[in-house]
């Protein structure tokens, strides 16, 4: 509701300067179209990446100066730190990498977004519009209409760098007019004041602009042009420095435990960093000054010195919070912790993870197993038992045999009432990943919805058995009632294998556990088991009793058949031992 | 199309799958190591109950090596 009143507020606002001002109009144009160029080249690195910046950043953040590294490269090629964090945070959710990888990531990508300050100081300012820009729009534009997705791609890079450029120059432009009837110079504040005041402004900005990069060209268009003093523009890009964090934390706010995290360290990160500026600002001004003279910075070039301050009290403030990662670490972990365990909602399908392929899967593949997971309880109890009773019992056949049939459980309801919702999120949720995917990948995908299908039916069937299961625990005849122990048992041990095959760490130990268990469930086939031919000729059980024995039977071997089935899927890393496993 | 083959030459190099042959080949050399290991823990297995695992694990493995 709050935020709704604040977009209304803040349209009025924007009308009302752009209607009473034309010299503020030219500069908000300039941020308008600064900001669509951002937006442009990050779809288009997207587009022509293809899964290239998401497999490096699988792979780099191992460890927490890779992971630094590899922020500051992403971060600096694609021009989007917000880009960069949302993947990351995707993979942190689906957990292929760690909590200290992604904020190695996020450390670096900090450092690599003060690349835009120097493009913006080196190029931005100095570039002649006519010659590079507007080619950049007039190429980028006929690129986008191409067919294949790298040329896309590229033409998407070339319209927003010709974009970014084209801001710059109205922002400069409104800047250049505004001076002229209007010298902001003259309101100038030293001292802590000036540095309160403008760290203010500078926060205030990026939360608005909802990006630090336009602040920052906003910052260095103004200093080029003389609107505010060299000190106040570093005061000022402290301040975006700590709104970008701030975004990122509006933004968490309905995500997930691991994006909550990720954010608050990023706010941490950059407010440690910025205090530490704000305590020795002079100090780091000198140096800066001092920096750059000696990499040919000229004297009066303020807007590439801005750029040189701003990489500097990045890289320091990774300096000073990096050898506490560990227990930064710790302390994260500690927060925002969900105990949902046994929720029927989704766990793991996060919108954001849906189209990166890699994290996507795992995403499909752990919410699988919460289906599976949430399957077994339900089938335990349509069999009288629950899980602890059994699973990892030396004498599983015993506490099969001696439960007391006394829990209420109807798996019909528990299916119409809970699982359907999840099922039905799992296959839409796939289904849209894979519109992104290559042909592995898809087919990896589609093995995981066949999963969560057969643990759909596996539940059906024990519908079916339920019924019968319960009717014959109370017969008299003791043959009867002992088949029908002999299934519960069969079923039991189905589970109490896969339970126990979760724990092998090699994909050869869990195909050998599954190849067993199908060997050992093979007593279940009932048209080639003798047994049933025997109590039948031997009239140990009556004809009604003998055709529900053996559609139970096929029923209690089926539901066994798709565990199997579906802990091949989940439980087998290597995609071809996976295939051995499904060969007869 | 010059930057896709450019994309995927770095894929192929950095983030290749070996082919389908090499693939079988490196199946087949874990399917008999794994073998091998299983032999020994015969060999060194103390129960009964343990010996009977190990060969019916044995016997699995030599079943998945035929169909490699």
């Amino acid at each position: 509701m709050l935020k709704k009143y604040y977009h209304y507020f803040f349209l009025l606002t924007l009308a009302v300067i752009v209607f009473y001002s034309s010299d503020f109009k030219v500069i908000i144009a300039g941020i308008a179209i600064f900001l669509v160029g951002m937006i442009f080249m990050e779809d288009g690195f997207k587009l022509f990446s293809g899964g290239v910046l998401e497999r490096a950043l699988h792979v780099s953040t191992d460890t927490v100066p890779k992971a630094v590294a590899i922020g500051i490269i992403a971060t600096s090629i694609v021009q989007s730190s917000s880009l960069i964090s949302i993947i990351i945070i995707s993979f942190l959710s689906a957990e292929l990498i760690t909590l200290s990888g992604a904020i190695g990531v996020i450390f670096g990508s900090n450092i690599g977004s003060t690349t835009t300050a120097w493009i913006i100081s080196s190029l931005g300012l100095e570039i002649d519009i006519a010659t590079y820009a507007m080619p950049m729009i007039i190429f980028g534009a006929v690129f986008v209409f191409s067919d294949t997705k790298s040329y896309q791609g590229v033409g998407k890079i070339l319209l927003g760098l010709g974009f970014v450029f084209l801001g710059i120059d109205y922002m400069k432009d409104g800047f250049e007019v505004l001076q002229g009837r209007f010298d902001l110079s003259k309101y100038a504040l030293e001292g802590y004041l000036g540095v309160l005041v403008y760290i203010s402004f500078g926060l205030i900005a990026t939360v608005i602009m909802q990006s630090s990069a336009a602040t920052m060209a906003l910052i260095i268009t103004a200093l080029a042009t003389n609107q505010i003093i060299f000190v106040n523009a570093l005061e000022l890009a402290i301040g975006a420095n700590v709104g970008t964090t701030i975004t990122a934390i509006l933004g968490a706010i309905s995500s997930n435990a691991n994006g909550k995290r990720v954010a608050l360290a990023h706010f941490i990160f950059n407010f440690t960093a910025a205090v530490v500026a704000v305590v020795f600002l002079y100090q780091l001004m000198d140096f800066t000054t001092f920096l750059a003279s000696k990499i040919g910075i000229a004297d009066h070039d303020y807007g590439m010195k801005l750029a040189l301050f701003h990489t500097v009290f990045n890289t320091m403030g990774v300096l000073i919070i990096s050898p506490f990662t560990k227990k930064f670490v710790k302390y994260l972990e500690m927060l925002f912790i969900e105990v949902n365990l046994y929720a029927l909602k989704p766990l793991y399908l996060d919108n954001v993870v849906i189209n990166v392929p890699d994290a996507a899967i795992e995403s499909i593949k752990k919410e699988t197993i919460h289906l599976y997971d949430s399957a077994i309880e339900a089938i335990s109890h349509s069999m009288f038992l629950h899980r602890h009773a059994f699973i990892k019992n030396p004498d599983l056949v015993g506490a099969v045999k001696n439960s007391d049939m006394s829990i209420d459980a109807d798996i019909s309801k528990f299916y119409t009432d809970k699982v359907k919702t999840l099922y039905g999120e799992i296959i839409h949720y796939a289904t849209l990943s894979q519109e992104n995917m290559n042909e592995e990948n898809q087919n990896r995908v589609y093995d995981l919805k066949l999963a969560s299908r057969e643990i759909v039916e596996a539940m059906k069937n024990m519908r079916d058995l339920q019924r019968n299961i319960f009717y014959y625990s109370k017969s008299k005849n003791s043959y009867i009632k002992e088949e029908y122990n002999n299934l519960r048992v069969y079923i039991a041990k189905t589970i109490d294998t896969i339970e126990k095959l979760k724990e092998h760490v090699d994909d050869l130990d869990v195909i050998t556990s599954i190849e067993l268990l199908k060997e050992g469930i093979k007593g279940l086939d009932s048209i080639k088991n003798s047994r049933i031919d025997t109590l039948i000729r031997e009239n140990k059980i009556d004809s009604k009793m003998a055709t529900s024995l053996i559609n139970d039977s096929a029923f209690a071997y089926d539901v066994s058949q798709k565990l199997i089935q579906v802990a091949t899927t989940l439980w087998i890393k290597d995609k071809d031992i996976r295939t051995l496993g499904v060969q007869k | 199309m010059k930057i896709g083959k450019v994309l995927e030459g770095i894929e192929k190099l950095f983030f290749s799958d070996i082919n389908d042959e090499k693939k079988q080949e490196k199946l087949k050399e874990k399917l008999l190591k794994k073998i091998e290991e299983t032999k020994i823990e015969i060999k060194n297995s103390s129960t009964d109950e343990e010996l009977r695992d190990l060969k019916a694990k044995l016997y699995i493995l030599k079943k998945l090596l035929e169909r490699v």
